[in-house]
């Protein structure tokens, strides 16, 4: 019947096994996307009347979505490259190793499958004002610290985000690594480069495809930090780690759907921009 | 003294598995030496020994009479080929060829006189700002070369650097590198499973099996004085026919008794093989000395032509001869006058006798 169906009218196969995957992500993501686009202009969600860009000089001008852009940008700014950083060193250490490598890759991927809300406990625990933390500095005869109700707030938040993603970089960085042929460093070798030199040379510019899409799925993950933020801290956390999802969130909760949408297609359009600005250099600088 | 001499090296990996056991080999200034063996047989090991990419596990390794076991690969004065280039491809060919002199903090000017001069050599000029990934084998084959030749190191090793070429461009660049060798005035060690190249480029062979050298020799010695079983079937091609014989005397001279056929061997062959008669052998003789006839000739044998492979100029007619299995080369415009039953007359002076047991040539 399939090959009845293309003979006839020219489908190619590849559409065709497509088709399954894609209707799913066209009913699931793409076609509420478009409709929740309509609601960013109009002036209500019913019997709304078209007001053109209103929605979105508002949003600008609204001091709440200025901060919660600002922080979530400055979030990014420090747990995007830290977090980078981080799995890239953790990948070549277990990539050296020669034992035990995939139980040490396992234990690092285990925040990417504990559920966020099981692990809120923890981290009240942890960083909560009567918390563990706490405890240790009163022991050491340092005094309390205001981890999430105070400018440090942004440190827990990026180090939630290392936690849980750490592993899942490092197993990227680790497949890219397992990709560069030994050769190359045998040849860096014989033509006298250092091991520092051999990583700047090699393993950093081989491992820049694999880098950009880090770089790309960590931004994208940085905005699913919100699960923990809010299960911890609430609607109106600390101002320092008040983000763009907080914003939203609060939107959604005060039926505020065109500054929602709004908002969400301002983000919308800042992803697409900045991944496909940073692929097309990827591509350009590879080609 | 010799230029690189490795005196009773050892290789063996965790698991007690020996991949090159007790080498003992001297290479001189300007040699072209070549490493050949069967996959496996601890010769891309030894190369990587040398190039300090492997550490030895015992023995010794002197270059210029200096010790240099524990010497980086960088101070080695050496220079390598990969089998797969090892090209960077994030880099242009001119960074490729730049990237070890520019470690080495030679200046840029110096640089790109010496790139200048080796794409020249090369024929690589047009090459230099492309990525290898848009290079056909060939050129990628010549800018990993242009890579060694521009460090203008003492040594170039090269790791079966032809492998991955189609066979008219590994012809045409066997022939260059005999060049580059001589223009160089280089020594270089070569690493190669094809006896062919083997015996084509080098001016000294190694033939390895199993980690252990079976002979060093020109490529006229390993063709027409093998050491022993191995060197003889492994060189040549198609290879050598081997069959079992017994050495009897025959008046003054010593004949091989291949079951119903006897081969009586020359005065000078026969000589030597006083201490073996009545002993058994295996006799060896290379197609090439086998000649076959339409008719009975006096001490030809009679055989049963089952194939003939045509080849162009020479054919390999495949024999029976009483249960014995046969490959002759034959001019191909012969062949056809080769009836079904033919007679096979074995150049007695060309014919080796290997000993039985230890396989070594008598």
């Amino acid at each position: 019947m399939l090959k009845a169906m293309q003979k006839k009218h020219r489908i190619p196969s590849g559409f065709i096994f497509l088709l399954p995957g894609l209707l799913g992500f066209v009913i699931f993501f793409i076609w509420p996307f478009v409709v929740s686009l309509g609601y960013a202009f109009v002036d209500k969600p019913i019997n709304g009347t078209f007001v053109g860009f209103k929605n979105f000089l508002d949003l600008f001008q609204n001091r709440a979505y200025r901060l919660g852009l600002t922080n979530i940008l400055r979030f990014i700014a420090i747990s995007v490259p830290l977090n980078m950083a981080l799995s890239l060193g953790l990948a070549l250490l277990i990539n050296k190793i020669k034992r035990y490598k995939e139980l040490f890759s396992l234990a690092f991927l285990a925040p990417l499958v504990i559920p966020s809300g099981s692990m809120v406990f923890f981290w009240k625990a942890l960083f909560s004002y009567d918390g563990a933390i706490n405890g240790f500095l009163v022991n050491v005869g340092i005094g309390k610290v205001n981890w999430l109700d105070s400018g440090l707030a942004l440190l827990v938040m990026v180090i939630i985000f290392i936690w849980k993603n750490l592993g899942f970089n490092m197993v990227l960085y680790l497949a890219g690594l397992s990709n560069i042929p030994r050769d190359y460093y045998e040849a860096a070798q014989v033509d006298g480069a250092r091991p520092w030199q051999a990583f700047r040379h090699i393993t950093f510019a081989q491992l820049a495809p694999t880098s950009v899409l880090v770089l790309i799925m960590s931004i994208i993950n940085s905005f699913k930090v919100f699960k923990e933020i809010y299960l911890i801290t609430g609607s109106y956390p600390h101002e320092s780690i008040y983000t763009l999802q907080h914003f939203m969130n609060n939107m959604f909760s005060s039926l505020n759907y065109p500054r929602l949408t709004t908002a969400t297609t301002v983000l919308v359009l800042i992803v697409v921009v900045f991944t496909q600005t940073l692929l097309r250099l990827e591509r350009r600088a590879s080609a | 003294m010799p230029k690189l001499s490795l005196t009773n090296v050892s290789k063996i990996y965790p698991g007690d598995i020996v991949a090159v056991d007790n080498l003992s080999l001297d290479i001189e200034e300007r040699d072209f030496v070549v490493l050949v063996g069967p996959s496996g047989c601890g010769k891309s090991t030894t190369l990587r020994m040398i190039a300090g990419l492997e550490e030895i596990t015992s023995g010794d390794l002197f270059l210029d009479g200096r010790r240099i076991n524990d010497l980086p690969s960088k101070d080695r004065d050496i220079a390598m080929v990969f089998q797969n280039y090892a090209l960077y491809p994030h880099m242009s060919v001119y960074d490729n060829i730049a990237f070890g002199l520019k470690l080495r903090k030679t200046a840029k000017p110096e640089i790109k006189r010496r790139i200048d001069e080796t794409a020249r050599m090369l024929e690589i000029d047009q090459l230099l700002p492309r990525k290898p990934k848009t290079l056909s084998g060939g050129q990628r084959q010549r800018v990993a070369m242009g890579r060694a030749i521009v460090r203008k190191a003492n040594i170039f090793l090269l790791d079966e650097p032809l492998s991955n070429l189609d066979a008219a461009l590994r012809d045409q660049i066997r022939t260059e590198l005999i060049g580059f060798h001589q223009k160089l005035d280089a020594t270089f060690i070569y690493v190669t499973h094809d006896q062919t190249e083997a015996m084509t480029l080098g001016s000294k062979i190694v033939v390895m099996d199993e980690g252990v050298v079976q002979q060093v020799d020109s490529p006229f010695g390993v063709y027409n004085r093998p050491y022993n079983l191995f060197v003889a079937g492994f060189i040549g091609s198609p290879k050598m026919n081997f069959l079992p014989a017994r050495l009897e005397q025959n008046r003054e001279l010593v004949q091989a008794v291949c079951g119903a056929h006897c081969l009586t061997l020359s005065p000078e062959q026969s000589a030597g093989l006083q201490e073996y008669l009545g002993k058994e052998a295996t006799l060896g003789v290379r197609p090439e000395n086998i000649v076959l006839y339409r008719e009975e000739k006096p001490g030809a044998w009679l055989a049963r032509k089952e194939i003939v492979e045509m080849r162009g100029a020479d054919s390999l007619v495949h024999l029976d001869c009483g249960g014995f299995k046969l490959t002759a080369r034959q001019e191909s415009s012969l062949c056809g006058e080769l009836a079904e039953d033919c007679w096979v007359s074995l150049e007695g002076r060309q014919v080796h006798i290997f000993d039985k047991q230890s396989g070594i040539r008598l």
